[in-house]
C-alpha cells in the first residue's frame, strides 16, 4: 500500500504560500528521504504484475507532483517578482552624468563643408604658406608694384627676404594658383582654403581671416561655366533649391573679365535670410584668369583659359549659420562657441542638393 | 565718389529715375554704396511767416508770435532773438516729427501760453555745417508760405555714393559716368561744349619743364587771369560741391574743385602776385621743403616732382599746392595750371610723402590726356564768368598728346570666353569711345566667321585697356553679364579631399571635451618672449598694434588669453584647443601645423553621482595620447623626457613627447608659474602642444594580421613594489612586461606615499595579466613568472616587493 501522506502532500502543493514552503514540500516528496523517493525505492521489493502496477501508480503520482510543483513554482515566482517590482523604484528624472563634449569652431566647419563640396566636383586640394613673398602674392598675379591696388590690400610686411624676395603675410589665397601651376600643368581643378592677413580691424574686418580659392583651367572653359559652378556651389552650401545671383562687372588685376557676385537676401531685424527679399549681399569675387598670370606660370594663354574664384569663409559661415558679428569668431567666448560650434560626431555635410 | 542726380542729368539726357540709374550703374560695373535724399528727413517741413511778435506775458526772453502757416494763422511761442515781424522761417506743426528729437511735436503750454507748433533753427533740423547756428532760419521774404523746406534749401536732390575700381580713373568724374551710362543705352550723352576764351592780355609768367622732368610731365599749360574779384561761389556751384562732399572755399578754388569732379581734370591756381619770375616743373633738390595746404611740412628730395618759381617750391606737382601761393578771397590775379603727370611718378611721391588728395587720386590712376588744354579753357571761362577779370594767352611747355593703344578683338575669342556671341561688339566699343582702326570691318553678320575681328584705338581717357580680354570685358559689361548662360562644369571623377590630419585631431579633441577656438596669428612681443621667441625676422614691420606684432611661436598665448577671458566670465571649466600654424622661422617649413590645448579648473561641473575633480597633468596627457592614437601612431612607441623642455613649461611637471626616430612630437604639462604670473592667469593651467605635421599620414590598413584567440583563461596577479620617490613608474611597468612572454598586460592600479612607507619612497601596485598559451599553468609555472617579475623590477629600478 502507498503511504496516504503522499496523496495528501501532493494535494497540498497548491497551498504552498512561498517558494521556501514549496521547496520544503519538494524535499518531503522528492528529496533523498522523500516519501515518493522512498516509495520508488520500495518497488524493488515487489515482483511481477504487482511491481508493474505499483510502479505505474507511483510514476503517475510523481508526474502529478512535478507538474503541481512547476505550476505552483511559476505562480509563486511571479508573485514574488511583482512584490519585488512593487518595492523597487528609482527617480528617473535625476540627471545622468555625461562627459563634457567639446565642439568644432564654425569657421573650420564651414571650411570642411566647402572642401567636401568641391571634392565631389573633382577638385584637388592645394596649399600655400602664410609667410609669402611679393612675387607669389602680387607680381605673378599681375599686381604691379606701384599700382594702387597693391596698397589697397593693407599688407603686413616682415623684415626679411626669402630667395631674394620681400616677405609678407599673404593677403589672399590667390597666390596658391601660382604655386599650383608651378608644380602641375593644365588641365587643373584646384581648391584651397586657409588663413590670410590684412591690416584692417573694425566691425567688418579682422586682421586675420580665411579665404577659399578655386581655380579651373580646362579646354573650353568659359564664363558660363564660372556662373554655373558658383550657382551649384551656393545651392549646395546654403542648401537652397534655387538661388538668385547677381554678376556685377568689377576689377581684379589677376582676372579679366572680372566680376563680383551677390546673392539674393532679405535683411530684417539684424537677421539675414538668403534666397528671399530684394536686397543683395556681396559674397565673392571671380573672373577669367588674366593671360599675364597664365604666362607668368609658363602656361600658354593662347592655348589655355580658365577661371578663378575667391571667397571669404567668415562671410559664408556668417550667412549660413546666422552669425551676426564677425569679431565674435576670434573672441573665444565659451558661450558663443557652445552655441555656434558643431558636434565632432557630425561629418561635414556634402550631400546632394536638398530637394524638399 | 559722390554726386547728385541733377549733376548727372547735366551730362545725361535720360528718363530713368534714380533707382533705375542705380541699377544701371551696378550693371556696368559701378558699385552703388548708397542712394540718399538728404531732404527726406525734412520733407514734411514748410516755410511760415511771422506776422506779429509780442512779448511773452510771463517771460522776458520769449515771444508770442502770430504765424502765417500752411494751415492758417497760429500762435507760436518762440525764444529766438531773431524772431521778428516779416521773417520767413521753418515751421514744424503739431503732430510733425522734429528732426533733432525724432519725435512728433505736441501742443505745449509754455509759461501759461499755449504754443501751436515750433519755429526751428538749423540745429533743431539737423542740417549740419554750412548753416548759421544762431537763431531760427531766415529765408528770402519773397518765398511763399507753405514752400517745402527741402526745396527752399535745395536739398530735394538725390545723392549717389559710388565706389570706383582702381582701373577706372575716367569714372572719377560725373561726365565719365554719364558717358558709360549713355553707352549702355540709359540716355543720351550731352557732349561738352568747347569754350572760346577772349584773350585780352599777354602772359608775363613763363613756364618751362626741365628736360629731366619731361618724362614725368610731358605737357604743361598755364595762363594768367588779372583783375578778378574772388568771393563766395554761386549757389548752384556750392550745392554741387556739397553733393560731392566738398566744402566751398572761394570761387576760384571751387571752380577748380568742381571741374575735378565734373570732368576729372585736376588743376591748380596760384596767386600770381606771390610768384617770383617764371615757373619750372622740376625735381626737388635735397633740403627743399614745402608747407602744403593741408598744414603739413614736407621734406623733399630728388624723387619729388615739384612746380617752383625762381625762388621756392610752390606745389607737389599734381598732388597739392603750398600755403603761401594759394588763392584767397584777397587774390586779384591768378595763374592757372593744367598738366599731364606720369601716374607712377605721382603714386611714388604720394606714397613716399604719405600725402593724399583728390588730385593725386586721379593722376596716379591716369587722367584723360586729351583734356589738358580743354580743362584750362573751361576753368578760365568759369572764373571770368563768376569773378570777372582779363584772361591772358596760354603759355605751355611740352606737346599736347593723346594716350592711345591699338587692340584687336576676335569674335571667336568673345564666344570662347563668354560662352555666347555678341554680334554688336564693334558698335558697343564705338559707343564707349573706341575708334575703329582704318581698314577693319566694323560690321559683323548674324553668323560668326573666322574673319570677324576689329582693331580699335583706345580712347585717351582709358588707361586700363591693352589686351583683347580687356575688350571682351568692355563688350560684355555693356551687353550685360546677366546674358552669360549658366553652364554646368563638365563632370569629373569626385576626389576624396583627404580627411586631413587636422580634421582628425580636431574631432579627437572635441570628443574629449575641449572647445575649438580661433585666435590671432600675431601676439605681443613680450608674450612671444615668454614662449621662447627670439627671431627678429618674425616681427612685423607694420603691425596693426603692438599687441599683434610677432608671428606666434606657439598657439598657447592665444589659448591662455581665451582661457582667462572665460574665467573672467565665471566659467569654472575651461578646456580649449586650436589647430593652426605656429612659426619657427620665415622659411616655408618653419610654418608648423600644431594642435595645442589648455585645461583649467574642474573636469566637469558638480554632479550628484560623480564628484567634481580638478584638471590635472594627466588629463592633458590623456588628450595627447588620444590625439597620437588618432593620428595612427601607437602610444607604446612614445618616450617621455624632461630634458630640452621649452621655457614656458614647469621643469618638473612637464615632458617632451619623443616619437620613433627620436623626433620631438610635442610637449605637455603644467604652464611655468612665471609665465602664468606674467600673463596674469588666475589658476593653474595644464597645456599641451603637438606638431601635427610631424606625423606622416597613416592610413589604417584595411587588411589585418592573423588573430589567435586563446581558449585558456588568463590569470591575474597583483604586486606592490617599494621604489624611490623619483623613480618613473614607466620603469616598473616596462620591466614587468618584459619579464615573461606570457605577460600580455600590466596595469598600474595604485600609487601610495605616506603612512607605512619610508619617507622618500613610494609604493606602486601592478596588476599583471598572464595568458597561458598551450596548457593551463601550474602553481610552479606561476611562481616562476612572479619571481621573474620581481627580479626584473629589482634590476631595473631597485624596486623591492612589498610583502
Amino acid at each position: 500500500m502507498l503511504d496516504p501522506n503522499i496523496q495528501r502532500l501532493i494535494d497540498s502543493i497548491g497551498q504552498a504560500d512561498s517558494l521556501e514552503t514549496l521547496e520544503a514540500h519538494k524535499v518531503a516528496l522528492l528529496g533523498k528521504t522523500g516519501l515518493l523517493t522512498g516509495a520508488l525505492k520500495s518497488l524493488r521489493e515487489l515482483e511481477g504484475e504487482g511491481r508493474r502496477v505499483q510502479g505505474e501508480r507511483i510514476n503517475a503520482l510523481k508526474n502529478q507532483a512535478l507538474s503541481a510543483f512547476s505550476e505552483r513554482g511559476t505562480f509563486l515566482e511571479a508573485k514574488a517578482l511583482s512584490a519585488r517590482l512593487a518595492k523597487e523604484w528609482q527617480d528617473m528624472t535625476l540627471p545622468s552624468f555625461s562627459q563634457p563634449q567639446g565642439k568644432l569652431h564654425p569657421l573650420n566647419n564651414a571650411m570642411e563643408e566647402i572642401l567636401a563640396i568641391f571634392g565631389q566636383m573633382g577638385f584637388d586640394l592645394a596649399e600655400g604658406p602664410h609667410i609669402e613673398d611679393d612675387y607669389y602674392n602680387f607680381s605673378a598675379l599681375n599686381i604691379l608694384e606701384i599700382h594702387p591696388s597693391r596698397q589697397l590690400m593693407d599688407t603686413f610686411y616682415l623684415p626679411a627676404e626669402r630667395d631674394g624676395r620681400t616677405l609678407l603675410l599673404r593677403t589672399h589665397t590667390s597666390g596658391v594658383q601660382i604655386r599650383s601651376l608651378a608644380s602641375q600643368n593644365p588641365p587643373v581643378r584646384i581648391v584651397s582654403t586657409g588663413r590670410v592677413f590684412r591690416s584692417d580691424y573694425d566691425q567688418t574686418h579682422t586682421p586675420n581671416f580665411h579665404q577659399i580659392e578655386v581655380m579651373v583651367i580646362e579646354p573650353g572653359i568659359h564664363m558660363g561655366h564660372l556662373k554655373g559652378l558658383i550657382k551649384e556651389f551656393f545651392e549646395r552650401f546654403f542648401e537652397l533649391q534655387d538661388v538668385a545671383m547677381r554678376f556685377r562687372p568689377n576689377h581684379f588685376p589677376f582676372t579679366e573679365p572680372s566680376a563680383e557676385v551677390d546673392i539674393q537676401a532679405l535683411r530684417s531685424e539684424g537677421k539675414v535670410t538668403l534666397g528671399e527679399g530684394d536686397d543683395w549681399l556681396e559674397v565673392l569675387g571671380c573672373g577669367m584668369i588674366h593671360p599675364k598670370v597664365l604666362e607668368n606660370c609658363g602656361v600658354d594663354s593662347n592655348k589655355y583659359q580658365g577661371f578663378a574664384i575667391g571667397m571669404g569663409i567668415e562671410r559664408l559661415a556668417m550667412l549660413k549659420y546666422g552669425i551676426t558679428d564677425l569679431r565674435s569668431f576670434y573672441e573665444s567666448d565659451l558661450r558663443w562657441l557652445s552655441h555656434f560650434g558643431f558636434s565632432s560626431l557630425q561629418a561635414a555635410s556634402c550631400g546632394p542638393r536638398v530637394t524638399a | 565718389m559722390k554726386f547728385s542726380f541733377s549733376w548727372l542729368k547735366a551730362h545725361l539726357d535720360t528718363t530713368c529715375d534714380s533707382t533705375e540709374i542705380a541699377d544701371w550703374l551696378t550693371k556696368i560695373g559701378i558699385e552703388v554704396e548708397s542712394i540718399e535724399r538728404p531732404g527726406d528727413a525734412i520733407a514734411h517741413i514748410t516755410l511760415a511767416r511771422i506776422v506779429k511778435a509780442n512779448p511773452h506775458p510771463h517771460a522776458d526772453r520769449l515771444k508770442v508770435c502770430q504765424v502765417e502757416t500752411f494751415d492758417g494763422l497760429k500762435e507760436v511761442v518762440c525764444g529766438a532773438p531773431n524772431a521778428r515781424i516779416g521773417l520767413v522761417t521753418a515751421f514744424v506743426a503739431p503732430g510733425q516729427v522734429v528732426p533733432i528729437t525724432g519725435e512728433k511735436l505736441k501742443n505745449a503750454i509754455i509759461r501759461q501760453v499755449e504754443s501751436y507748433g515750433m519755429l526751428c533753427s538749423a540745429g533743431e533740423l539737423c542740417l549740419g555745417d554750412g548753416f548759421s547756428q544762431e537763431g531760427i532760419l531766415e529765408f528770402d521774404p519773397a518765398l511763399p508760405v507753405g514752400t517745402s523746406l527741402a526745396d527752399a534749401l535745395h536739398l530735394s536732390d538725390t545723392i549717389f555714393t559710388v565706389s570706383i575700381t582702381p582701373n577706372r580713373s575716367d569714372w572719377l568724374s560725373v561726365y565719365g559716368i554719364a558717358r558709360d551710362l549713355a553707352a549702355a543705352g540709359v540716355g543720351r550723352l550731352i557732349e561738352k561744349e568747347d569754350v572760346i576764351i577772349d584773350v585780352k592780355i599777354p602772359c608775363l609768367t613763363q613756364v618751362a619743364v626741365d628736360s629731366a622732368a619731361e618724362k614725368d610731365c610731358p605737357y604743361f599749360v598755364g595762363r594768367l587771369i588779372k583783375g578778378i574779384k574772388n568771393g563766395p561761389s554761386p549757389q548752384w556751384l556750392q550745392e554741387r560741391l556739397r553733393a560731392a562732399g566738398q566744402k566751398s572755399i572761394n570761387a576760384v578754388v571751387d571752380v577748380l574743385n568742381y571741374l575735378l569732379f565734373d570732368m576729372g581734370r585736376p588743376m591748380h591756381a596760384f596767386d600770381s602776385n606771390t610768384l617770383k619770375g617764371s615757373l619750372h616743373v622740376r625735381h626737388a633738390r635735397q633740403g627743399e621743403s614745402l608747407l602744403a595746404l593741408n598744414g603739413k611740412d614736407y621734406q623733399l628730395d630728388s624723387h619729388t616732382l615739384i612746380i617752383a618759381d625762381e625762388a621756392v617750391p610752390l606745389s607737389l606737382a599734381g598732388i597739392m599746392g603750398d600755403q603761401a601761393s594759394g588763392c584767397t578771397l584777397e587774390t586779384t590775379d591768378v595763374f592757372l595750371e593744367s598738366a599731364y603727370f606720369d601716374p607712377i611718378q605721382i603714386a611714388k611721391t604720394g606714397r613716399t610723402l604719405n600725402v593724399h588728395s583728390e588730385s593725386r587720386f586721379r593722376f596716379e590712376r591716369g587722367v584723360d590726356s586729351a583734356e589738358v588744354l580743354k580743362g584750362l579753357e573751361k576753368a578760365t571761362h568759369m572764373i571770368v564768368e563768376i569773378c570777372g577779370g582779363l584772361a591772358s594767352e596760354v603759355v605751355s611747355s611740352g606737346k599736347a598728346f593723346q594716350h592711345e593703344k591699338s587692340v584687336t578683338l576676335n569674335r571667336a575669342r568673345i564666344i570662347a570666353y563668354a560662352g555666347l556671341d555678341i554680334p554688336a561688339a564693334p558698335q558697343i566699343l564705338e559707343k564707349l569711345g573706341f575708334k575703329h582702326a582704318e581698314g577693319t570691318a566694323p560690321k559683323w553678320g548674324a553668323q560668326p566667321t573666322d574673319r570677324d575681328r576689329v582693331e580699335v584705338i583706345t580712347p585717351p581717357w582709358r588707361h586700363d585697356v591693352s589686351i583683347e580680354q580687356d575688350l571682351i570685358e568692355e563688350v560684355l559689361r555693356i551687353y550685360g553679364y546677366d546674358e552669360i548662360p549658366e553652364t554646368p562644369l563638365p563632370l569629373s571623377r569626385p576626389k576624396s579631399v583627404p580627411s586631413s590630419q587636422g580634421g582628425i585631431v580636431r574631432r579627437v579633441l572635441a570628443g574629449r571635451g575641449l572647445m575649438e577656438i580661433a585666435s590671432w596669428s600675431f601676439i605681443p612681443e613680450k608674450v612671444a618672449q615668454l614662449f621662447g621667441w627670439t627671431d627678429p625676422q618674425l616681427k612685423l614691420i607694420n603691425p596693426i598694434s603692438q599687441d599683434m606684432s610677432v608671428m606666434r611661436p606657439s598657439l598657447l598665448p592665444g589659448l591662455l588669453t581665451a582661457c582667462q577671458y572665460n574665467l573672467d566670465r565665471a566659467q569654472e571649466r575651461v578646456a580649449l584647443f586650436e589647430v593652426e600654424s605656429a612659426y619657427e622661422s620665415i622659411q616655408i617649413e618653419g610654418q608648423r601645423l600644431m594642435a595645442a590645448g589648455v585645461r583649467c579648473g574642474v573636469t566637469h561641473s558638480a554632479h550628484w553621482s560623480t564628484p567634481t575633480k580638478s584638471n590635472t597633468i594627466y588629463d592633458v596627457k590623456a588628450d595627447v595620447w588620444a590625439l597620437v592614437e588618432g593620428l595612427g601612431l601607437n602610444t607604446q612607441a612614445l618616450r617621455l623626457s624632461q630634458e630640452n623642455l621649452p621655457v614656458h613649461y614647469h621643469p618638473g611637471r612637464s615632458a617632451v613627447i619623443i616619437g620613433p626616430n627620436n623626433k620631438s612630437l610635442g610637449y605637455f604639462g603644467e604652464l611655468h608659474p612665471q609665465v602664468a604670473k606674467a600673463l596674469s592667469l588666475d589658476k593653474v593651467c595644464y597645456v599641451f602642444e603637438v606638431y601635427v605635421d610631424a606625423f606622416t599620414a597613416v592610413a589604417q590598413k584595411k587588411s589585418r594580421s592573423l588573430l589567435t584567440l586563446h581558449p585558456l583563461l588568463p590569470i591575474e596577479r597583483d604586486f606592490a613594489f617599494l621604489v624611490e620617490h623619483k623613480t618613473p613608474a614607466e620603469f616598473l611597468f616596462k620591466a614587468a612586461k618584459k619579464a615573461d612572454r606570457k605577460i600580455v598586460d600590466v596595469t598600474l592600479f595604485d600609487v601610495f606615499e605616506g603612512k607605512g612607507i619610508e619617507p622618500g619612497y613610494k609604493s606602486i601596485a601592478l596588476r599583471v595579466l598572464i595568458q597561458p598559451q598551450e596548457a593551463n599553468l601550474t602553481d610552479a609555472d606561476i611562481k616562476n613568472i612572479s619571481d621573474a617579475i620581481v627580479a626584473a623590477v629589482e634590476k631595473s629600478c631597485q624596486g623591492k616587493l612589498r610583502t
